[in-house]
């Protein structure tokens, strides 16, 4: 097998490897939303992506301290209060965006408190936010976006697939380096 | 040869035939004949030496019981945009000659189509009647003539310097359309920064359409930031807080703005996604032939209500409003709106009753009467845990795309009450034993149900393309699941191997989008590259296995053991008019520059005629009317026309 043959055939695996790892969840809003409700917090895990913004809504008729320990040096770096519910404005709520800068991809713990005590927790995992759209204000892409056109072909088809393979390799690199503690 | 080698051999034919089955398929149009019809999949995930997804004629498939009546690739009169001088606020007329000759313009969406079907479109004297279809296509709209099913008619096309037009809404009498102008890429479609006063896209506006060869643009108004995704429309009359005693009926706009929940608590803003509006003086204040002055302070809407889902109604999740529709329930007569709320599901939102003092924050109107998502939203009730209302699923479940649950995008209601196969509309003498007399029959009435079809949108998603639900609201405050459809059939993944159903790589491409509903449990759904499929609904109610052995509706899901089948009656995949070897060439069909990413088909929206049509929007090429053989009406009798002018050809 030639050089350039094995090559491209190196190129079309890592293509398709790449296409068939589990994509981040198909999401339009970038609000991702929790409930705090009185025996209950939905949803216990989720999956989300950079740049989101969680809300916890609280509907207990006390306070709920959201607590997030980002970098695991026991310091809680958000520490929000969720106040009694109420639905004439948004003092029962809490706001976290995932600032792409402050967090990268892997898992995190979202700790509840109420009356002093961990009553419950929430699992996200975040994943890098790597689509390549080109967002409107607000970030927010209904339909298929309009293509300027097809007609770069090949040199367009690589360079694609070069970005995609790049941030692919980030992605895992960082999600290894991320788990790799917690899984050994 | 023995009876063991004739199988042998029919085996060995029909494995060698099947890797060719989507080239077999070009013959489908017009191909009548199902017997031997061998199923086709027209749904293939993976480009490669035998796919490409850009492959016009690969695509051109459909179930033997569908036939295509007639096609309109939208050219009005030989340019895809008006004259430089053209007043971009009018419409042009065009010319029949230009019918399915290049150039076709492109970038469909929406259709809409009203009009008096049940008399066959007549003209009256007074030249009202007849029956029109209204296509949203990016910076234009285009008004047909649809009476004659098998001959449509461009008759003009209104073109707006700004974008993008997604969805458009028609009055019962044909007489204003609405359209939107969202906001959703702004480097691709800015706001135009001119000295026109245009304010851009993030419109809704109101076009004149009484005379359909010279719409009119009469009224405009702005949402910013991004404007409103879609838009419905109903007259209220004998309403008590119509500003003026001359107004006999209201005017009320239904805005879905996804915004607000995306923005709510950050921004200051707190309008709610579902946005009602009041026109004062109605559709009389947008008559064109006022004055300057006249129009100023006529061309106004007010805020009368807004909703969306309060928090604790919801299992969490990405929540925000897509589409809203207006109906009337057959039952409680409650005029309602089904919302789309993606993570919140299923919405049902009683807009009956406006109130006489705006309550423009929504606080208290209007108010929801019913919901359906997939997990218990509440502690205790039919909501709750324990309730009929949710598919009891935990939240983590519902929200996961990848079972092809969430990104609930578009609801539609059944216009009438259906019973084993047969609506309300239809003749008694046709009712099955178990629909006795009818809906109010006193001892099968149970038996007539009503249906609200929902389903969800993904961008990507690895392992599913969602499923088409059936929600049961007969009673609008007690919905439950009845039933589920997903795209028939395996997928291939990329290394060749086979999974359990469909998915989508990316780029929406088998996505369901838009839907429409027969009267008698037929449902028509588009679902852009994979083409329009058509279920029939119609026998859930017998299908559904109940754990004890008779329905109970008052229990809704918990009482039922197994849900029902949805049978799928056959699809259609546009792919150019049949007639045409290179449609794509033929009519200059934009591949380059589309926003339906560059395939055909690609459908974005569909609706049903009464009598028995699909009109289907395809994003590329144009408008298809369709025939599922089910829905063939004798009183209807419109035979494709270029099947007979093809072979004098």
């Amino acid at each position: 097998m030639t050089e350039s043959r094995l090559l491209s055939r190196t190129l079309v695996l890592c293509i398709v490897a790449t296409l068939v790892m589990p994509n981040a969840l198909a999401h339009g809003a970038d609000t991702y939303a929790f409930i705090m409700r009185n025996e209950t917090v939905q949803p216990g895990t989720a999956q989300v992506v950079q740049n989101d913004t969680l809300v916890f809504y609280n509907t207990a008729d006390y306070n709920r301290s959201v607590l997030l320990d980002v970098d695991g040096d026991g310091t809680e770096e958000f520490d929000c209060i969720a106040g009694p519910s109420n639905s004439l404005n948004t003092s029962d709520e809490c706001y976290l965006w995932l600032d792409p800068v402050n967090w990268s991809a892997g898992n995190y713990e979202i700790r509840i408190i109420s009356n002093g005590t961990v009553w419950n927790t929430i699992s996200i995992n975040v994943q890098l936010d790597n689509h390549t759209e080109i967002l409107p204000p607000g970030g927010f892409v209904f339909e298929p976006e309009k293509r300027e056109s097809q007609k770069e072909g090949l040199e367009q088809f690589f360079l694609s697939a070069a970005i995609v393979l790049a941030g692919a390799a980030a992605f895992m690199r960082i999600s290894r380096g991320k788990n790799g503690g917690e899984e050994e | 040869m023995s009876v063991q080698n004739a199988k042998m051999m029919l085996m060995v034919v029909l494995m060698a035939l099947a890797p060719l089955s989507g080239c077999l398929g070009i013959i489908g149009d017009g191909d009548s004949d199902d017997d031997g019809y061998v199923w086709i999949d027209p749904v293939t995930e993976v480009e490669d030496a035998n796919h490409s997804h850009n492959d016009l004629l690969a695509h051109r498939l459909s179930t033997p019981n569908a036939k295509l009546i007639d096609y309109h690739n939208l050219n009005c009169d030989g340019n895809v945009k008006p004259p430089a001088e053209f007043d971009d606020t009018m419409g042009r007329p065009c010319k029949e000659e230009f019918k399915n000759v290049g150039p076709t313009p492109g970038d469909n969406s929406e259709i809409a189509i009203e009009g008096n079907f049940d008399e066959d479109c007549e003209i009256y004297g007074d030249g009202t009647g007849g029956c029109y279809a209204y296509v949203s296509s990016y910076n234009q709209f285009e008004i047909l003539d649809i009476s004659n099913p098998n001959n449509i008619i461009l008759l003009s096309t209104y073109y707006a310097e700004v974008a993008r037009m997604i969805d458009i809404k028609v009055t019962p009498d044909n007489n204003w359309v609405l359209v939107n102008h969202e906001l959703t890429n702004s480097e691709l479609d800015p706001i135009p920064n001119d000295d026109d006063a245009n304010s851009g896209m993030n419109r809704l506006d109101v076009i004149y359409v009484g005379d359909k060869t010279s719409p009119v643009k009469v009224a405009e108004w702005n949402n910013p930031p991004a404007g409103f995704h879609n838009q419905d429309l109903h007259v209220y009359c004998d309403w008590d807080g119509a500003v003026d005693p001359r107004e006999e009926c209201s005017l009320f706009l239904f805005g879905a703005d996804p915004y607000p929940e995306m923005v709510e608590g950050s921004s200051g803003t707190f309008y709610k996604g579902t946005q009602v509006f009041y026109v004062p003086l109605g559709l009389e204040s947008w008559l064109p032939n006022q004055n300057q002055d006249q129009q100023n302070s006529s061309r106004e809407i007010l805020r009368w209500g807004g909703y969306t889902p309060e928090p604790y109604t919801t299992c969490g999740g990405s929540i925000f409003n897509h589409d809203n529709v207006f109906f009337i329930h057959p039952i409680t007569k409650q005029k309602l709106l089904v919302v789309s709320y993606w993570g919140a599901g299923l919405r049902l939102v009683d807009v009956s009753d406006p109130p006489t003092v705006p309550d423009p924050l929504g606080i208290s109107w209007p108010p929801e009467v019913g919901r359906w998502l997939g997990c218990p939203t509440d502690d205790s009730g039919w909501y709750g845990p324990d309730g009929g209302g949710h598919a009891g699923m935990s939240a983590e479940e519902w929200l996961d795309a990848n079972q092809g649950n969430d990104n609930i995008h578009y609801a539609v209601p059944q216009d009438y009450l259906i019973c084993s196969g047969v609506s309300e509309i239809d003749p008694v003498s046709t009712y099955p034993e178990k629909c006795g007399t009818g809906p109010s029959d006193s001892t099968y009435g149970e038996n007539w149900r009503h249906y609200t079809y929902i389903a969800p949108e993904y961008g990507s998603n690895a392992n599913h393309t969602g499923y088409l639900w059936t929600i049961d609201t007969t009673d609008p405050t007690k919905p439950f699941l009845v039933s589920k459809w997903r795209l028939p059939g395996e997928g291939v993944l990329a290394n060749g191997s086979s999974h359990p159903q469909h998915y989508i790589p990316g780029g929406y491409i088998f996505s369901p989008h838009n839907g429409d509903t027969g009267h008698n449990g037929h449902v028509y759904w588009t679902h852009y590259h994979a083409g329009n499929w058509a279920t029939d609904h119609g026998h859930i109610w017998d299908e559904l296995v109940w754990e004890n052995g008779y329905p109970e509706p008052d229990r809704g899901f918990q009482a039922i053991s197994e849900l029902a089948p949805t049978h799928t009656i056959g699809y259609y995949l546009p792919a150019g008019p049949p007639w045409l070897d290179d449609p794509a060439g033929g009519l200059g069909y934009d591949m380059a520059d589309c926003w339906a990413s560059c395939m055909i088909p690609f459908d974005w929206g569909l609706q049903y005629d009464p009598r028995g049509f699909v009109f289907i929007s395809e994003m590329v090429s144009g408008v298809y009317v369709v025939q599922f053989d089910e829905d063939y009406d004798p009183r209807y009798n419109y035979p494709a026309l270029w099947q007979a002018e093809a072979s004098d050809d």
